[in-house]
Formats: C-alpha cells, sequence, structure tokens
C-alpha cells in the first residue's frame, strides 16, 4: 500500500513542474540579490553564506509544505485516502516526497552557493560536509511541516494557522544547523554532537507527527 | 428483521458556540437505503463527517462483524468536493482509489461505470479541466468502486444530468441493495421510491420521519 501511496504523490509532483521550476527562479533571484547587494562590496564570509544558506532552505520548505498538500486540502482527497490508509502511512509517504524534493533543490541551491559566493570553494570534501548536515535538517524540516499542514487542515483557518505554527517551530533547526556548519567550517571537521543534535530534531518531529496524527483527522 | 450495522447514542455536537445536535440517537440497518433531509445549515453534513470519524467516537458503535471483516471498507463517501486529486487524470485516481480498497474492483467493472457516466473519452485528462458535473460524476464513481458496509453520499444529484441521475440512481438500487445507504438530499420527489427510512434535522434534533 505504501508504494501506492509514493506513486500517487510522485504523480502529483510530476503535474507540479511549473511549481518547481518558479520556485528555482524564486531561489535564484534571492540569491543574486544578494550577490549583488552585498557580494559586490566587499565578499561574503562564510558564516554569513551558512545563515543565508539556511534561510534559503526555510524558504524552500515553507513554498513546498504548502505546495505538496495544497491539492490535497482543496479537493478533499486527502479525507478520501484517508479512509482507506491508515494515517501514519499518509504521513511517512508524504513526507518521504518532501524531503526528496527538498534535497533536490537544495543541491541546487548549493551549486548556486558556490557559483555567487567567492568565499565557499568549491570542493568534493565541502560539498559532503554540508549534506551530512542537510540530510537531517530536511528530515526535521519535512516531518514537522507535514505534521503541521496536516494540523492546519482540521483547522477552520485551515492554511492561515500553518505559517503561525512552522515559522516558531523551525526556528531551533535552523539555529542547530548553522551553528553545526559554523563549526564545520571553522575546525574543518564534522561534529558528532551537532549531528546528533540534528538528528534528534528529526526523530523529535517524527514522533510528533506520528502521535499528533489524529489532531490532523477532520 | 433488520440488524443494526451503526447505532448512535445521545450525540451532542457544537461548532464554536453554536449548537448543531442535542443528544441525538439513531441506528442505521442493514442493507437498508436512509434519506437524510434538513434546511440549509441544519447539520446534515456534519453529521456525515461525524460518522465518518465514528470509530473514534465512543457515540457511535459499529455492528463488531463488521469491524472484523477483512474483506469489506466500512465506509464510502462522497461529500461536497468530489475526492479526487484534481491535477491527476481520471484514469490516475480511480487507479490509486482502486488499488488501495481491501477489495478492489475489476477494470470491467470500472469501464462500466465509465460508460454509464459517459466519462471514457475523458479518461485520460486531468479532473481540473472536467466540468462541474463532470467532476460530480467522477466522484460519484470513486464512491461506488467501493462495496461498503456503508455507503455516504452528501447532495450526490447536486450538478447531474438528468441521465445521470437516473442512471445513478439505478445503480443504487439494483448493485447496492445489499449495502446500507444514508444519502443527503433536497430533491425528495427522486429519491423517494428507493427510501426505506427518512432523518429530518430541525432545530439540532434528529426526527424518524
Amino acid at each position: 500500500m505504501f508504494k501506492y501511496l509514493l506513486l500517487k504523490e510522485f504523480q502529483l509532483i510530476g503535474r507540479a513542474k511549473n511549481g518547481l521550476l518558479s520556485l528555482i527562479s524564486l531561489l535564484m533571484a534571492f540569491l543574486f540579490i544578494f550577490h549583488y547587494s552585498l557580494e559586490n562590496s566587499g565578499k561574503l564570509d562564510v558564516n554569513s553564506i551558512v545563515g543565508l544558506k539556511w534561510a534559503g532552505i526555510f524558504l524552500l520548505a515553507f513554498i513546498l509544505i504548502s505546495q505538496v498538500t495544497y491539492e490535497e486540502r482543496e479537493s478533499g482527497a486527502y479525507r478520501i485516502t484517508r479512509l482507506y490508509i491508515p494515517s501514519h502511512l499518509e504521513f511517512l509517504a508524504k513526507s518521504f516526497v518532501l524531503f526528496f524534493l527538498l534535497f533536490l533543490v537544495e543541491i541546487f541551491l548549493l551549486l548556486l552557493l558556490f557559483l555567487f559566493f567567492e568565499n565557499l570553494h568549491f570542493a568534493l570534501e565541502n560539498l559532503l560536509g554540508q549534506f551530512l548536515y542537510f540530510i537531517p535538517g530536511t528530515l526535521s524540516l519535512s516531518f514537522l511541516g507535514v505534521t503541521l499542514s496536516q494540523m492546519s487542515f482540521a483547522t477552520r483557518l485551515k492554511e492561515v494557522v500553518l505559517p503561525i505554527l512552522l515559522i516558531p517551530l523551525s526556528i531551533p533547526v535552523l539555529i542547530a544547523g548553522m551553528e553545526a556548519e559554523r563549526k564545520y567550517f571553522s575546525k574543518g571537521e564534522v561534529s558528532t554532537s551537532s549531528l546528533i543534535v540534528l538528528f534528534a530534531f528529526s526523530i523529535l518531529y517524527l514522533s510528533l507527527g506520528l502521535l499528533l496524527r489524529e489532531v490532523g483527522e477532520d | 428483521m433488520n440488524t443494526s450495522i451503526l447505532s448512535c447514542k445521545n450525540l451532542s455536537y457544537t461548532i464554536g458556540y453554536k449548537k448543531i445536535f442535542k443528544n441525538i440517537s439513531f441506528e442505521i440497518f442493514a442493507s437498508d437505503f436512509t434519506l437524510l433531509t434538513g434546511e440549509n445549515g441544519s447539520g446534515k453534513t456534519s453529521l456525515l463527517k461525524l460518522i465518518l470519524q465514528s470509530s473514534r467516537k465512543k457515540e457511535f458503535s459499529w455492528d463488531e462483524n463488521l469491524l472484523a471483516d477483512k474483506e469489506r471498507n466500512l465506509i464510502s463517501y462522497l461529500g461536497h468536493e468530489n475526492g479526487l486529486y484534481s491535477s491527476l487524470s481520471l484514469r490516475e485516481n480511480l487507479t490509486f482509489f482502486n488499488r488501495i480498497l481491501k477489495h478492489p474492483m475489476p477494470e470491467s467493472r470500472i469501464n462500466t461505470l465509465l460508460d454509464l457516466f459517459h466519462l471514457t473519452k475523458r479518461l485520460e485528462d486531468p479532473v481540473s479541466t472536467f466540468s462541474e458535473g463532470m467532476k460530480k460524476k467522477s466522484g460519484i464513481i470513486r464512491a461506488l468502486l467501493v462495496r461498503p458496509a456503508l455507503l455516504l453520499l452528501d447532495e450526490p444529484l447536486n450538478g447531474l444530468d438528468i441521465e445521470s441521475t437516473q442512471a445513478f440512481l439505478k445503480v443504487l438500487n439494483t448493485e447496492f441493495a445489499d449495502t446500507s445507504i444514508l444519502l443527503v438530499a433536497h430533491e425528495i420527489d427522486k429519491i423517494s421510491p428507493f427510501v426505506k427510512r427518512r432523518f429530518h434535522i430541525y432545530k439540532g434534533e434528529l426526527n424518524h420521519v
């Protein structure tokens, strides 16, 4: 049953190609503005680039979460699917697909950062080191986003509730991610404790999603 | 004597400050066709949605044999929304919903329903490109994929042409004779030949008519 859910989610993404393209355009515009306004007047240091990157990740997650859950809210298909499928499977399938999508766009984000900002040197080690932090950070945001979008579906205010809940609960992940990467760039090695903190957030938000899934029902 | 498949006792329900139901009780019997009527805003849709959540509500109790049945889904539902993914084609929607059922319907049967509602030619088109009537018919086909213990239909005749209305009522009467149906409608004349029982909601109370 899980594979049918995944197939459906990927079919929905396939139909939302234009949305993804507009997201990539937005990302390019966002970074270009910083490049043009700041990089030209003095190169941005690595710490600022890391902050910029996590701000970009938050922006992407915020838009993608709204996009991947929009259709189900609008057409009532979500309510029907949950009549026949255990809610935890629906939650896991949607979180997985959101993670996959975010990860794809984040690769693009990294490449753009290398292109726009000189202080971020393109090297394979650099790339792998950053992906190590991306994975748990993105997992956390995916679990959190799907949980909150399902909860907001059940409220009368619908999508208005989503940003109100998403912003404060994302901030700890963003701070942990930025701190982890700053340590990585200053010391040149992956900090296990930072990784544990980020994975702990993933597990926390996964558990939250599984425990609160009944709240997301009508 | 008909056996009760679902009973509801002393259900009260409020939305915000508005009291929708005051201690209502009712039973749904096996293979019964029940019509639910009431003024706009009286709580008909709310009642269907509460039945959708009945497994988690203490006021409702289902026949235990039905709960244990691994071959039969408990409920199928058609609400005001058609319950289809609008950017997917009709075929993709029906394939998905058919696959997740306990007892998927054979493809030949789906094709018969598509022919009946004149939707075969639009099978590959996204549901978002359909007219309102076609969306309603697609939603009906989706709801009829299931052979449930209880079929909940919320104003299914809205937006249907005469031919589709007749076809739909015929399918309900012939092929869903062993299914309990709870149908919300204002077109009582069209439905009344099939109805065995009628509930009417008025000022938060449910009356057996």
